[in-house]
């Protein structure tokens, strides 16, 4: 156990941590602002592996040095990364401050109560295996809405943990979800992001939303190549519904919100095929909108869209932008 | 490169472990890969793009020997460590070698392959065809020119001021393997300085598990790193210096003899070393070795008296006679504390061994009997203008010593073994850096270094005088020993790395505010069409005086206080010059002189614009006065 003076220095050292790092913060993004916190978390780490502590005047520099947005939360993450990779000490401690890292930024979105139920449930599940990296793994995916699925999973989960107890956890693991926290809620519920990652063109935007049975044509500029279409209240449809048709061919596509937190785990949609939406939002609120981009063959001039009348009504089909 | 790089780094393990040792280090290597591959996936699809990716690549081979370097230091055992090492220096060495050839040689390099070809080709020093025919030369630099002050011959030799040693012994190399072969030829010299010191360690009576701590932070770190893949005299020569102090040390004859002459041949300088070391080679000796030791001190002013004509070659005895004693404390402040030469930023590990010197009693007899040897040398050496090393990479000139102040490191490692995390980040940080950019490692001398330059240009402020600098002296300057002070005293402190957090968070914070001084030259100040004077490649630039020259319609804008400055200039004719919107009449001033000139009113930001309405101005720097 620990002696009392060492607890006293390490609460001093998170303190001024804190505080040097609160002292730092250059951006307005929630990780930014989460750096006191962060620096909190390595100062807990570096209680049981002192050289971790490093992380902290690094942590400064990155924050003080890279301007570009995804680059410096992504070098944050890999930092904090680093830090748990070499974490040692109580499982529960490390799984405990991975689920935070992972969950509560941004704190403002965070619904205490129903985190809470995570979190317990993450420190029984690290606590039965001696181990973090199930528990991580749980922390993450875990929804909370609702609230019932996510005691029932964590209820599983800790049955299930006293069968895997002889399973081994790896730090690597730990560190490999922890890199990417600035963006948490991605890895949640994003996973086909990695393999088919979105991007945006220059875009001229439509902005019409059309109503099940309507019909439009819109002209087509001279330079566009695609268009970009989502749904809006048709999470609830399974993925693969057709939505209507563009000159003829259908549309299949999800609803833009459908990877919000608050939506996912009720949604029945599917990850675009041909991706056209932005990452929003940052760490476990961070998602990616459902716009898909359809290809127009070539010297296409105008689109006719038809909305599938039996869609229900209050479902639309949105015609974003053309790229 | 990459793959070749990335199969050195699997057979690295193979040296330092077995059983179940070994398959723990090649599964993190692995774990690592996967670490990386996820992070570039993941970094295409946030889109964080903004980086290089060769240094990118450069920063997980590092990773990988930090990884293999923290199972070195945790195992229990490790059999044979001199041997494990020198091939682990070999082996790595190999693969960073290669990263060099990204800039062409430069400092002296060229001019020792010149020498070296001349060997090889004419059989001869004269290198005035070399120079003829440059264009065919492997050095790669079509621009070479004989430096200032080399030897000529009465019919039209032309001599390198280099002694002839280190290009006959790239001889074999060259001939075998081109340039590679000669660098090569120097990495040898890395390896076996790297097996040399962990003997000498180990008879020092240094504990194993400091060695296993200490040497991946000396064999892969700065300066060591740096000058074994380059060519210059100063790892053979470190080699040559420890073999002679373990030489002086057993009572070895066949040990110093060949070490002492090789270190002395070397270059004229480390004769200095050689004359310190003899009284501890002669204690209790008969006259043979007295005679014979002095016979190699005496054999490179002979052989520089037959190449240049003058025993001294391009140096007087003068330079050893003492001189203002300022110019001492400059150059020790500066070798131990500048930014862009000290050992405190560019290898700080080797900090530990100057503190050692405080605990002198305490320290191992070898460390004594190196500083004594190192005594005339370091004093001839601070003095001098070139104290910094000139055009070449970090610490040139106390390279030599570093077997010295490892073992003082190494002495002091149990009493300091707090601050190696936050040693090893910013060691870490320079090797990067280096061999990614080994242009980088040259730097003109003129008081910032490649940090304060680079957070200058990217902040628009000036983070340079944050750095102490003794080169051109600064502020930070003053306060740096009293910082070391404070370290010192800190020295047993057990969270160094909340230290090293709130001086950063201080150092951002202030780097981001005006400065009382604005050296016009400095990376901060944007300048538009004005003229750099004297051009960056000045011979012995950092004699001069000056920054940038300006004519009519050039303008210089940069971060100032409100209130009175002293301005330094020259200029040949009157001129006219527009500060903050407040125009000022500047005389005829042929040397620098000095005017004072008002800043009332400056925005919110600080950003203050200086115009030249009329003539031209050579503008040096701006002091505040209150």
């Amino acid at each position: 156990m620990p002696d009392r003076r060492s607890l006293v220095i390490a609460v001093v050292a998170a303190i001024v941590a804190a505080l040097a790092c609160a002292a730092s913060v250059q951006f307005a993004t929630p990780v930014d602002r989460a750096l006191p916190f962060l620096a909190v978390v390595v100062v807990v780490l570096a209680f049981f592996r002192p050289a971790i502590g490093v992380a902290v005047p690094v942590l400064i520099a990155v924050e003080n040095v890279i301007a570009d947005e995804p680059t410096r939360l992504l070098v944050i993450g890999i930092v904090m990364a680093i830090a748990f990779a070499f974490a040692s000490g109580r499982a529960w401690i490390i799984a405990l401050l991975a689920a935070l890292l992972l969950r509560w930024i941004p704190f403002h979105n965070v619904v205490i109560w129903r985190e809470l139920i995570i979190l317990a449930g993450a420190l029984a599940v690290a606590y039965v295996m001696q181990g973090a990296t199930f528990a991580v793994l749980l922390a993450l995916f875990c929804p909370v809405w609702p609230a019932k699925i996510a005691v029932m999973l964590f209820v599983i989960a800790i049955i299930a943990a006293f069968q895997l107890r002889r399973v081994k956890g790896s730090n690597v693991v730990v560190a490999l979800i922890i890199a990417f926290f600035p963006w948490s809620g991605l890895m949640a519920r994003g996973w086909g992001a990695f393999l088919r990652p979105p991007h945006q063109g220059n875009r001229q935007y439509v902005g019409q939303a059309l109503k099940p049975g309507s019909t439009t044509t819109i002209d087509v500029p001279a330079d566009a190549k695609a268009v970009i279409v989502s749904g809006a209240n048709v999470q609830h449809l399974p993925c693969g519904t057709i939505l209507g048709t563009l000159n003829g061919n259908p549309i299949i596509a999800p609803d833009w919100g459908f990877m919000r937190r608050e939506q996912f785990f009720a949604s029945r949609n599917c990850y675009p095929r041909n991706p056209a939406g932005r990452i929003r939002d940052y760490g476990w609120s961070a998602w990616i909108d459902g716009a898909e981009r359809i290809v127009l063959p070539r010297g296409t001039r105008t689109i006719r869209v038809d909305v599938n009348p039996r869609l229900p009504k209050e479902a639309t089909l949105q015609v974003e932008a053309f790229e | 490169m990459i793959v070749a790089a990335a199969i050195v780094l699997a057979i690295l393990p193979f040296v330092f472990f077995r059983g179940r040792e070994l398959a723990r280090a090649l599964t993190s290597e692995l774990a690592l890969y996967a670490f990386a591959i996820g992070v570039w996936v993941f970094a295409g699809t946030v889109g964080a793009t903004d980086f290089d990716p060769y240094i990118a690549i450069v920063f997980v081979g590092v990773a990988q020997l930090v990884l293999i370097s923290i199972q070195i230091a945790a195992t229990q055992q490790l059999s044979n460590p001199a041997t494990r090492f020198a091939i682990a220096a070999a082996l790595v060495y190999a693969v960073i070698l290669p990263t060099q050839f990204r800039s062409a040689l430069d400092g002296d390099e060229p001019f020792y392959l010149l020498v070296t070809e001349s060997i090889v080709h004419d059989h001869d020093l004269d290198l005035a065809n070399q120079y003829r025919d440059i264009a065919k030369s492997d050095t790669g630099r079509p621009d070479l020119v004989p430096q200032l002050g080399d030897p000529t011959g009465p019919h039209g030799e032309q001599y390198s001021r280099h002694e002839p040693f280190l290009p006959l012994l790239m001889v074999p190399g060259y001939v075998l393997f081109g340039v590679p072969g000669a660098i090569a030829t120097i990495a040898l010299f890395g390896v076996l300085l790297v097996r040399s010191l962990v003997r000498w360690l180990e008879d020092e009576g240094i504990s194993d598990a400091t060695i296993r701590a200490l040497m991946p932070l000396i064999v892969f770190g700065p300066p060591v790193v740096f000058y074994a893949v380059r060519i210059w005299p100063e790892v053979p020569a470190a080699f040559c210096f420890v073999e002679a102090l373990r030489g002086v040390r057993q009572q070895r004859a066949q040990r110093w003899i060949p070490a002492l002459f090789a270190l002395v041949m070397l270059k004229l300088r480390f004769v200095l070393i050689g004359v310190t070391l003899v009284p501890f080679i002669l204690r209790g000796r008969n006259r043979n070795v007295a005679a014979l030791a002095f016979a190699i001190l005496a054999l490179p002013l002979l052989v520089v008296w037959l190449v240049s004509g003058s025993a001294t070659n391009v140096h007087t005895w003068r330079e050893l006679i003492p001189v203002a004693p300022m110019l001492y404390v400059k150059g020790l402040f500066g070798l131990i504390l500048d930014g862009a030469a000290g050992i405190a930023f560019q290898a700080p590990l080797f900090l530990l061994g100057i503190f050692a010197l405080a605990r002198w009693q305490k320290m191992p007899e070898g460390f004594r009997l190196g500083a004594i040897a190192s005594l005339i040398y370091v004093v001839t050496l601070l003095p001098r203008s070139e104290w910094h090393g000139g055009w070449s990479p970090p610490l040139r000139y106390i390279v030599v010593f570093i077997p010295v102040l490892a073992l003082g490191a190494a002495a002091m490692y149990e009493r300091s073994k707090w601050w190696l995390a936050p040693i090893a980040v910013w060691t870490i940080g320079i090797a990067v850096h280096g061999i990614a950019e080994p242009w980088r490692l040259f730097h003109i001398a003129n008081g910032e270094n490649a940090v304060g330059e680079w957070l200058s240009t990217m902040q628009h402020s000036d983070f340079s005088r944050m750095f102490p600098s003794y080169i051109r002296p600064n502020y930070a300057a003053i306060v740096a020993p009293a910082v070391v002070l404070a370290l010192v005293l800190l020295s047993k402190i057990r969270r160094p790395e909340i230290v090293c957090a709130v001086a950063l968070a201080l150092f951002f914070h202030f780097g981001r505010l005006p400065g009382d001084r604005i050296e016009f030259e400095d990376a901060h100040v944007e300048e538009n069409v004005a003229e750099l004077y004297p051009y960056e490649y000045q011979v012995a630039r950092f004699v001069y005086r000056g920054g940038w020259l300006m004519k009519h319609g050039d303008s210089l804008s940069f971060l100032a206080k409100r209130g009175s400055y002293v301005l330094f200039y020259a200029s040949t004719q009157p001129a006219v010059i527009d500060l903050g919107g407040h125009a000022f009449h500047l005389d005829k001033a042929p040397n620098y002189a000095m005017t004072v000139v008002d800043l009332p009113d400056v925005d919110s930001g600080g950003r203050v614009t200086l115009r030249c309405l009329d003539g031209s101005i050579n503008l040096d720097r701006m002091d505040r006065r209150d």
